[in-house]
């Protein structure tokens, strides 16, 4: 039970943090293509966002780790 | 790798456990770096190092006053966004060191990544928050601060109701910004284990990318906690602002909020 606890904890997160980050990339992707000029702004901004998805991702690997050892 | 930091030594009353010991490591070089880089820079002797500091200060010092819309509270507020920055920054790459997980003492390591301890992110967000706030009791009065999130419900049905989730948000910002951090940077150290752990003897040729993919982490990780620094404190001055002269002021606002919104998911 706690391997799936784990497993889920962890794909689950995982599995809708990576839905977040290809939005996020197809945004920004698409702004390039509108105005290729502010390629830079976008790239940035597009970093920040990302981070911001990944955490919740990051979150959810931490705390599986501590179902799976502080069990 | 245990999720808590260990206790190592005593000096003192102090326990003091393994983070600690790359904490102080880390102090005393960012120390250090700006000392010699403010140093450098008064005596116009500029070398590489000391450049690069310079040109990274510059670099945030034009994102904070973009944020918050004014030269002069971007003055103010930078001393302590940017020191966290470099504290931060010099703590994630000191990270990747190798010595890290196989000095050890009484059978426990004796170094662990800063951020790889809850304890520090939440006094980091402890003192993001209490600037965040002493600048809007500044701008605004304590009752004005408090009026925020408490507000009186029987003459103003949706506000109330608004300031309560308000209240929620910034429960919810609080800990996201701490967790985020410690989770990044903790992650980041598992990762290099697990990937040690099962490329034994090929690690050597395995783990140097997902060490450069750590050091990015710890830059983008350092560069986000000075700016939902500079937007937290921005949230709480642009509320008054927004009325007085819009404009500018309403710009820096909007872009605030957006930043901020998509952090409080």
């Amino acid at each position: 039970m706690d391997q799936l606890a784990f497993g889920l904890t962890y794909s689950i997160a995982g599995g809708l943090a990576a839905v977040g980050v290809g939005l996020v990339g197809a945004a920004a992707v698409a702004a390039v293509g509108r105005n290729p000029d502010a390629i830079g702004t976008i790239r940035t901004m597009m970093i920040l966002a990302m981070s911001f998805v990944d955490a919740l991702a990051i979150i959810g690997l931490v705390v599986a780790l501590i179902i799976k050892f502080l069990h | 790798m245990s999720v808590m930091a260990e206790h190592v030594f005593d000096i003192g009353p102090i326990h003091v456990s393994n983070s600690m010991v790359l904490g102080a490591i880390g102090w005393t070089v960012t120390f250090w770096l700006l000392i010699r880089t403010a140093r450098r820079i008064g005596a116009r002797r500029y070398d590489r190092l000391s450049l690069a500091v310079l040109w990274a200060y510059e670099y945030l010092f034009n994102t904070a006053e973009e944020v918050l819309g004014s030269r002069e509270l971007a003055l103010k507020i930078t001393p302590i966004a940017i020191t966290m920055f470099f504290f931060i920054l010099v703590n994630n790459w000191l990270e990747i060191l190798p010595l890290l997980g196989t000095v050890t003492w009484h059978n426990t390591p004796l170094f662990r990544g800063l951020a790889a301890d809850l304890n520090f992110t939440f006094a980091l967000a402890v003192v993001t928050f209490a600037t965040a706030h002493i600048w809007a009791i500044r701008k605004l009065g304590f009752f004005g601060n408090l009026k925020r999130y408490f507000r009186n419900p029987f003459k103003d049905v949706l506000g109330a109701f608004e300031g309560f989730l308000e209240l929620i948000a910034e429960f919810s910002r609080f800990i996201a910004l701490s967790m985020r951090l410690f989770g990044n940077i903790f992650g980041g150290e598992v990762l290099i284990a697990v990937m040690a752990f099962i490329t034994s003897y090929f690690s050597v040729i395995a783990l140097p990318p997902f060490m450069l993919f750590e050091l990015f982490i710890g830059l983008i990780q350092a560069y986000i906690f000075f700016m939902l620094t500079v937007v937290f404190v921005s949230l709480g001055i642009a509320h008054n602002e927004a009325h007085a002269t819009p404009g500018v002021e309403e710009e820096a606002a909007q872009q605030a909020g957006s930043l901020a919104a998509g952090e409080a998911t």
